[in-house]
């Protein structure tokens, strides 16, 4: 029996768009996404992260004003 | 241009110099594990040890002579090349991991997830930008007052009388060469732009010594991010861009505590013992200040003592190694001291809490205005706070660490712990301790930069358990201080980029930029050889003739109380062979003020001639009279 491979149709302008736009979010999300990681531990909840958060952006803003005046 | 890249050659050929010398050495310890990065970085600083003492060697003798220094420096620059051609650098060893204590505790590196593509790239590129800036700001010629004030002058006097000599412009504090015999080195090979490279070019060296240090801690990837973070640091980057003492004791400390942590935490072997004692000793020959950090590493190495009795046979044997090496290097500026004060540690403590007569420095103080803080345990307690939101309280503004430490920092409370962290840290915070107490000037707690920058790093890898949109918005704050401080770098070298880039001649740019630049010239053109000038100002580097600092012949010689009349102190000049005097004042209420007792005495006395009289505009918004007078 002989088998016959599947005909592919010509790609068309809109199966062209879409896959080039497909390589672009691929691109896009190995450039500036997180890579896969392995874990990294525990997470930290979420109030002490804010907190630290909270601190960051005072110092910043006050350390931004004193360089200003 | 065609200066700036003759410049640059003169900084390559002093790389190549020192690698040419160095690698051998670094070779002839025996096999010592380490990767390319950290045999590059060491055999740089062993070859750069090794010439300041050579040079040292050669001016104690009498025999600096520039032709001589340029021939040994293009011999062993082609030694150089010859080693980074033929010889590969060592390979890394593989270290087994060690077990982890308990789930809290991250000891091996490799388990540390890398960051991700865009903030590894991203920290570089800005660290990439911030040097660029810095490079441009180094082409440009020296204009800061300590470089031209003796860290430049005092090489130069040495060139000129082809010895070590004691200059009587010598600070009490200044008998630790071992960072200007670089910029004399530099000098001799071109001038005074390469030795502002020098800097530049030492603190390259930093931010690759402190992925040095890092990466034992937080592996390869992470390592990058701490050497950016220290060149992103605004008072090493405005170091970078002038010939001062600091950036490069901060490279000594950053490698002595890269060798320290190797041979006492990760225990790789004793010869990293050596490699630190050689590291300490270098530190010790560059500023009195480096005995702090001495002894800070010296108290955490007790405490490791104390909690670890089964090592006590090797942290011994750690220090006396360490020692020993540290004292053969530092011991000829030691002993040169000695001979020169009749004791070696003393003149350290001029103008220290210690210090209870210590005058000022210099004549020519900042129009920031010093008020000293108070130095109570809650000043202490406060200190952080206010060096990096009000650094004019510790000295002025030229040297700030930036809001970096003081924001990630208090991160540390959320994160595990990591093995030898801790030690490194513990140096950091004893050093603090003893700068606060001692001396609080900004520019001196830069030693402390690298640790720090670790430390940052670590909180930042523990940030990545952060719920997503807080981690986001911790992101976003970081990236906007480091952006800033990168376009700050280049913003502040914008005086420079025509000089530098060849559009705008060096005399042109001196002569717009270095207020003393006029009067020198006109004190070329106008004296002879055998003018000798008592100077009012500190920027001495530019006047070709024979120029003495007013305010330390004043503390020395106590010249001013023989004057009785107002005649008399043209005589009294005259007596100690001086031909001129030069004057200063500041005419505008910005910056720099003066000391007026030399201008009071000098004005008092009609029988000096005029000789020449120059305006100029300084940095601060000052604008400066200078007067030459010659005496009868």
């Amino acid at each position: 029996m002989i088998m016959i491979a599947p005909v592919r149709p010509p790609e068309t302008g809109a199966c062209r768009v879409g896959r080039r736009w497909r390589q672009a979010r691929g691109f896009v999300a190995a450039t500036l996404l997180n890579q896969p990681q392995a874990p990294t531990g525990p997470p930290i909840a979420a109030w002490k992260a804010w907190a630290f958060v909270g601190w960051l952006v005072l110092v910043t803003a006050v350390f931004g004003v004193s360089m200003l005046r | 241009m065609l200066e700036s890249f003759v410049s640059l050659l003169a900084i390559g050929t002093i790389l190549l110099a020192a690698y040419g010398v160095g690698r051998p050495m670094l070779r002839a310890l025996g096999r010592i594990e380490m990767d390319r990065l950290t045999a590059v970085v060491w055999s740089l600083a062993m070859g750069l040890i090794a010439w300041g003492m050579a040079l040292a060697l050669l001016g104690a003798v009498g025999s600096l002579y520039s032709s001589l220094i340029v021939v040994a420096s293009l011999v062993a620059g082609l030694w150089g090349v010859r080693e980074l051609v033929r010889r590969p650098v060592l390979r890394v060893g593989s270290r087994s991991a060690e077990t982890i204590d308990s789930a809290w505790d991250i000891d091996e590196p490799s388990r540390v997830a890398p960051p991700s593509a865009w903030l590894g790239h991203g920290a570089w590129w800005l660290a990439a930008v911030a040097c660029s800036g810095a490079l441009l700001g180094a082409l440009a010629p020296p204009t800061a007052a300590d470089s031209l004030c003796y860290h430049l002058e005092l090489p130069k006097r040495f060139l000129a009388d082809h010895a070590l000599s004691f200059s009587p412009n010598g600070h009490p504090t200044a008998d630790l060469l071992l960072i200007e015999m670089w910029y004399l080195w530099a000098l001799a090979l071109d001038g005074p732009v390469a030795a502002q490279l020098i800097s530049w070019t030492l603190g390259v060296l930093l931010a690759l010594a402190t992925v040095v240090l890092a990466r034992p801690l937080v592996g390869r990837d992470w390592a990058w991010a701490a050497g950016a973070v220290v060149v992103l640091v605004p008072g090493v980057n405005r170091q970078m861009t002038m010939a001062g003492g600091d950036i490069g004791l901060t490279l000594l400390t950053t490698l002595v505590l890269a060798a320290w942590w190797r041979a006492m935490v990760s225990q790789e072997g004793r010869r990293w013992f050596i490699l630190a004692g050689v590291a300490a000793g270098a530190a010790l020959s560059a500023k009195y200040s480096a005995m702090w950090f001495v002894a800070a590493v010296a108290l955490v190495w007790a405490w490791t003592l104390a909690r670890h009795p089964s090592r006590r046979r090797v942290l011994l044997e750690g220090a006396a190694i360490v020692s020993l090496v540290a004292v053969v290097t530092s011991g000829f500026w030691y002993a040169r001291a000695a001979w020169r004060h009749g004791e070696p540690i003393y003149p350290a403590l001029v103008g220290t809490a210690f210090d209870a007569l210590s005058e000022p420095d210099s004549p020519e103080t900042s129009s920031a205005g010093e008020s000293s803080p108070s130095r109570g345990l809650l000043g202490l307690v406060v200190a952080p706070w206010r060096v990096t939101i009000e650094p004019e309280r510790f000295g002025d503004r030229e040297y700030p660490l930036g809001v970096l430490f003081l924001g990630v920092m208090p991160g540390l409370c959320l994160a595990r712990r990591l093995r030898g962290l801790g030690s490194l840290l513990g140096v950091a915070a004893v050093y603090g301790v003893v700068w606060y107490f001692v001396y609080p000037r900004t520019g001196l707690l830069l030693p402390i930069v690298a640790p720090l920058a670790v430390a940052v790093v670590w909180v930042w890898i523990e940030v990545q358990r952060f719920p997503p949109r807080a981690r986001w918005a911790a992101t976003a704050v970081v990236a906007l201080v480091l952006g800033v401080s990168a376009l700050a770098a280049v913003g502040q070298s914008r005086d420079c980029w025509a000089v530098a880039f060849g559009g705008e001649t060096r005399q042109a740019f001196l002569s717009r930029c270095e207020p003393s630049f006029g009067a020198a010239v006109t004190a070329h053109t106008v004296l002879g050889p055998e003018a000798r000038i008592l100077s009012q100002d500190t920027r001495l580097f530019y006047f070709d003739a024979k120029i003495t600092r007013e305010d330390i012949f004043r503390r020395k010689t106590q010249y001013d109380r023989q004057i009785e009349a107002p005649s008399d102190f043209s005589r009294v000049l005259r007596v100690s062979g001086f031909t001129h005097v030069l004057l200063v004042e500041n005419l505008a209420e910005r910056g720099a003020a003066f000391d007026s007792r030399f201008s009071r005495l000098a004005e008092a006395d009609d029988s000096l001639e005029l000789v020449s009289e120059h305006y100029a505009e300084d940095a601060e918004g000052g604008w400066r009279h200078y007067r030459l007078l010659a005496l009868p």
